[in-house]
């Protein structure tokens, strides 16, 4: 073998020093690129690094429900639809994707295409995808990122759909309670920052900066569907036995102002808005300023009564059936001849109406107009109501205070009108509207919304004069349509010209019939207003068209809430089980004792002496038989005196509060019941005999 | 019987390199650590469990190959070649198909990548290939070496799996230095190849291409000659595009995205960008066990295998991955050392040619998750999730020991 003598110089030490440099070198290089690494880009590497695992999420709060007073929810959550997305990194076949999509939901397919050349790294392809939608997506072999979305649904559909409203694809209301108690109903989202990983799932589990989803709070209305969905049948119905064009009607509780129901023909559903007419969206008992006709009567004679202008039997002449101002006729249905005060109202009659207000100047007349707050908004909580309108008084013709009287020339809203009727119904205290009953804060209970205390515009006598006439008007006038059996019921009917809004002056034979009526009259509870737009026909007459619809609602109303009625049945019924506490003061024990067994009650006596002097129950109070009878002795011929020392009533029962206090010799007025928690005289005090001491109670 | 220089008895365990074997053990401990954090992220410990089987067979195998003594390696050597071409044959025949490539072979329920084992078997057959020609330098030995260590490469290549071929590139250059190659011989073996480079950086590796003809006129060889490597080269400098177009996708896109990854970030440039972010966003301390957001969010691909040092440099930051420098450097030290002063020339052959498999592997891999190298694949030895390379790795080690371990005897 040939041998190379260079083989010899490269001995092993000088390999070994070569090939250390080599190592030492590729160290050396290795070391400064991790120094340059990890030591100076560390920072912004470290950041890139940070965020780009980082997301916020957000977290969409539920959004609250709205619900009707007898606890109903008017609208429902779908939580089972998704919004789908995709990972544009691991999308392979754009085209086939958006050609499943238009399959499975319906949209064009350019549509999708559209999305997805957009440079996110994530694209939202649809939302509102259905459960069996996304299935259908699965099946086709997607796995799309599917996040849920939510879904607002109305189950009651068009049933009190014009006060609910509707929200859009975003849960933003729109109308209706949506859109007024949208701050409470939406809740404020909540995040999580979270790391994600590759496939941009979260990873939770370093505990990063969160905030907690406030979900929407829940809106209780004053609407209880049962009464809302009978409105809105009996209007149709209504409509439908005239031909008529639309109807509005309003229930509402003349003691609180709570509205239980409000509908408008036509009508839609919040599911599906777009399938009818914007129109039929409209709240016509907020939107709509309609001259009403002789229903608004009854303002102008509670300003004759209430200035006693007029007596309920002052007579005026409407011969001969007509009325002649300023060279234009305005007629009575029939020549009344010789009428009353109460009889003009009954009957409807115009002539009459004006004849009264002949010495009222155009002035007070709208002044007294306005006490009914029919020229301001009445704040109900709904949106676009709009305020009632009469030209300025100073611009008036000779012919507009007549008008204005009969209820023509005049527009107000139905809800304007409903509370005029209130005031009355309510002994003439006029309240403000109200729909919300009441709002619930997650986790809280429900805060029920105080009702004002009111304002007077009447007096109660007014009140209970104009109430006497207008339950004339149902018995013996133009109302008696909507009597009702055992039901005393007080309202007023009217049919009005329909002004003609392109030519000026009343379109021919074109009317508006309504009627405006509460019961029972001497304790109103419900007060109903039913407008039935344009009837066809010869009944036009609102005593033909609008009394029955309030007859058949009303009929159902008493069916549906017996309770209604309690004080009257109380009367006829009720009475004849109960017994009414006689005066038994000034007898002796003996004689109270007989007495008190005849009338089917039961003693106790408190005190000593031979003569009872205080009693409880009071004269006239109404009991139960064999309930019984605290009489308190005194002194024989010696009138309540002497002095007592007041004792602790605190924390007592009511009832044992009054036994004590009356045993010792005071008299005593309550205010509320339950457990005692003030008293008028101080404990330990001295008082004398027969000295009034006034208990305040409260349940607890 | 093994008598110490003065002749006495002594146990043949004072001769072991317990520092190398310390080091190796130190580094299969860390393994067991990264390759836990990796499957901590997914929450899937299949491959933590199975590293840890491959770490206890491993160490068995190291032992096992620390024990053997050097002459059965000698005996072995084309045995063992002979059943490496055999197993990369029948890759090649009935492989499973992974990464775009023919790799692995099942044989009995486990997976086997007969490439690792191969680069073994070619630094035993190569070495004794060297030590027979014992000193003898011409082109006749390297005529030899080639026929060896072609056949080799090429079923590597065409797998393909380039990275890997590449392990017999450099292996066959460093067995041939160390045996004392005069380096004129691979100046004319590696100008052309060099200078299929040209399109990449005319003015460089021109003038790289010069300096070397130089050198070769230096050395004495004559102008014929001279002109006949000259011409090679540039007709390597106009193949060079037809042997671009023989590439696969995936390997252009990796020698491409070597030179910018930027220009594709979601794309193949994708891993070194995550790598790097990964490495540097452990700054100098890490971010702490388990709790590189790289990592653990996954954004780091390949973490348990290619891209363990980028996990390591995360993780445990510029501390860690300067440990790590520093244990692969002990390792060549060590390694070196013993081969430099081996009496032996094929164990000395052997324990250098093991040495830079290992080193080899480990500068790729890490100049790949530092993003000065292109992605090959190479996985980091010791530290790597991956039976075949582990047990190869630790075979290698065993060799390396067992050098040390008899290197009176011989």
């Amino acid at each position: 073998m040939k041998r190379d003598p260079s083989l010899e110089d490269f001995n092993s030490r000088k390999r070994f020093s070569f090939i250390s440099s080599v190592m030492l070198v590729l160290v050396c290089v290795a070391f400064v690129r991790l120094t340059l690494v990890q030591l100076f880009d560390c920072e912004g590497l470290h950041r890139i690094a940070d965020q780009r695992g980082r997301r916020h999420l957000v977290i969409e709060p539920l959004r609250g429900m709205i619900y009707s007073r007898d606890g109903l929810p008017l609208t429902e959550n779908l939580g089972n639809y998704l919004t789908i997305a995709i990972n544009k990194y691991k999308l392979l076949d754009p085209e086939r994707l958006a050609s499943d999509l238009e399959l499975v939901t319906g949209r064009n397919r350019n549509f999708y295409l559209k999305l997805l050349s957009s440079k996110a790294y994530e694209v939202t392809l649809d939302r509102k995808i259905s459960p069996v939608q996304a299935e259908q997506l699965r099946d086709l072999g997607w796995s799309l990122i599917e996040k849920p979305d939510f879904c607002r649904a109305y189950p009651y559909n068009n049933v009190a759909g014009q006060i609910v409203g509707f929200g859009d694809p975003d849960l933003n209301g729109v109308s209706g309670i949506e859109l007024v108690c949208d701050s409470i109903l939406r809740g404020s989202p909540g995040y999580r920052v979270v790391n994600v990983d590759v496939n941009g799932n979260p990873q939770i589990r370093q505990n990063l900066s969160h905030k907690s989803v406030v979900n929407g709070g829940d809106v209780v209305l004053t609407i209880e569907i049962a009464l809302q969905s009978i409105l809105q049948e009996e209007i149709e119905m209504g409509m439908k036995d005239c031909d008529a064009s639309g109807g509005t009607g309003i229930i509402l509780d003349p003691r609180t102002g709570y509205i239980l129901a409000m509908a408008s023909k036509n009508d839609y559903d919040p599911n599906n808005p777009e399938s009818s007419p914007t129109s039929n969206q409209k709240n016509g008992s907020i939107c709509d300023l309609l001259e009403l006709g002789s229903v608004m009567k009854s303002i102008p004679m509670a300003m004759l009564l209430e200035n006693q202008l007029a007596e309920p039997n002052s007579l005026v002449d409407t011969n001969p059936g007509y009325i002649s101002i300023s060279g234009k006729r305005i007629h009575d249905v029939h020549n009344y001849g010789l009428i009353t005060l109460k009889q003009t109202l009954s009957k409807s009659s115009n002539v009459g109406m004006i004849k009264f207000c002949e010495s009222i100047s155009d002035f007070d007349l709208m002044k007294f107009y306005s006490r009914f707050g029919f020229f301001e908004k009445t704040g109900i909580e709904l949106p676009g109501e709009r305020v009632g309108s009469v030209p300025d008084v100073e611009k008036w013709s000779k012919i507009r205070k007549p008008n204005v009287l009969i209820g023509q020339g005049i527009a107000v809203t139905p809800l304007a009108l409903a509370m005029a009727y209130q005031a009355i119904a309510n002994g003439g205290i006029a309240l403000n509207p109200r729909i919300i009953y009441g709002t619930r804060k997650p986790g809280h209970g429900l805060e029920i919304q105080p009702i004002e205390s009111g304002e007077r515009i009447i007096s109660e006598n007014t009140a209970e004069q104009l109430t006497d006439f207008l339950v004339d008007a149902v018995n013996n006038g133009t109302g008696t349509r909507s009597q009702i059996k055992n039901v005393n019921i007080a309202g007023k009917t009217s049919t009005a010209s329909k002004p003609d809004l392109v030519n000026g002056g009343y379109l021919k034979s074109r009317y508006l019939s309504s009627f405006c009526g509460y019961f029972p009259a001497e304790d109103p509870q419900i007060l109903i207003l039913i407008v039935i737009d344009d009837p066809q026909g010869g009944a036009y007459y609102g005593g033909l068209v609008a009394a029955p619809v309030f007859q058949r609602i009303a009929e159902k109303i008493i069916s549906f809430k017996p309770e209604i009625m309690r004080s009257n049945v109380y009367n006829e019924f009720e009475t004849k089980r109960k017994i009414r506490v006689r005066d038994y003061c000034a007898l002796t024990l003996e004689e109270t004792k007989k007495q008190i067994r005849n009338d089917g009650l039961k003693l106790k006596v408190h005190g000593r002496g031979n003569v009872a002097y205080y009693q409880l129950p009071e004269v006239d109070e109404l009991v139960e038989t064999g309930s019984v009878v605290h009489i308190t002795m005194g002194p024989e011929h010696e009138l309540p005196g002497g002095d007592v020392i007041v004792p602790r009533f605190i924390s007592n029962s009511l009832r044992d509060a009054i036994c004590e206090a009356t045993s010792a010799g005071l008299i005593v007025t309550t205010q509320g019941s339950g457990l005692v928690v003030k008293q008028s005289l101080r404990v330990g005090s001295r008082a004398e005999v027969g000295d009034v001491c006034e208990l305040t109670a409260r349940e607890l | 019987m093994l008598l110490d220089d003065s002749g006495n008895r002594v146990s043949r365990f004072k001769e072991l390199n317990v520092s190398l074997l310390l080091t190796i053990i130190l580094m299969l401990a860390m393994s067991l650590a990264l390759v836990y954090s990796a499957g901590n992220a997914r929450e899937d410990y299949t491959h933590f469990n199975k590293q840890l089987v491959f770490v206890c067979v491993g160490i068995i195998v190291l032992f096992g190959a620390m024990y053997i003594p050097p002459r059965m390696y000698y005996a072995l050597a084309y045995l063992a070649y002979g059943l490496s071409i055999l197993l990369l044959i029948s890759v090649l025949a009935g492989g499973v198909f992974g990464l775009g490539a023919k790799r692995w072979i099942i044989i009995g329920g486990f997976t086997l990548q007969p490439s690792e084992p191969a680069k073994l078997a070619f630094v035993l057959a190569a070495s004794r290939l060297l030590s027979d020609w014992r000193d003898y330098v011409g082109w006749k030995l390297i005529g030899a070496f080639a026929l060896l260590a072609a056949p080799i490469t090429l079923l590597v290549m065409i797998q393909p799996d380039l990275g890997t071929s590449t392990v017999f590139v450099i292996l066959s250059v460093t067995l041939l230095a160390w045996y004392g190659l005069p380096i004129r011989y691979f100046l004319v073996l590696f100008l052309p190849l060099f200078s299929m480079l040209y399109h990449v950086s005319p003015a460089l590796i021109g003038a790289v291409a010069l300096i070397g003809l130089g050198w070769l006129k230096r050395t004495g060889l004559n102008w014929i000659w001279i002109i006949c490597i000259a011409i090679v080269c540039g007709f390597a400098t106009m193949g060079a595009p037809i042997a671009w177009d023989q590439l696969e996708p995936y390997q252009k896109k990796r020698l491409t995205t070597f030179m910018d990854p930027s220009a594709d970030p979601l794309g193949s440039g994708y891993q070194v960008i995550q790598s790097q972010v990964a490495i540097g966003s452990g700054g100098f301390a890490g971010m702490g066990y388990l709790n590189g957001a790289q990592t653990q969010l996954r954004f780091l691909p390949e973490q348990h295998t290619d891209f363990i040092f980028s996990l390591a440099g995360e993780e445990f930051g510029f501390i860690g991955t300067s440990l790590i420098l520093f244990l692969y450097s002990l390792i060549g030290w060590f390694g070196f050392r013993a081969a430099a002063f081996m009496k032996n020339q094929f164990m000395s052959l052997v324990t250098a040619g093991m040495t830079v498999m290992i080193l080899y592997h480990s500068v790729i891999n890490i100049g790949m998750a530092l993003g000065n190298l292109p992605v090959t694949g190479l996985p980091l030895p010791f530290l790597s999730y991956g039976g075949s390379f582990m047990l190869s790795c630790l075979c290698a080690a065993g060799m390396i020991l067992s050098a040390s371990l008899y290197r009176r005897e011989y």
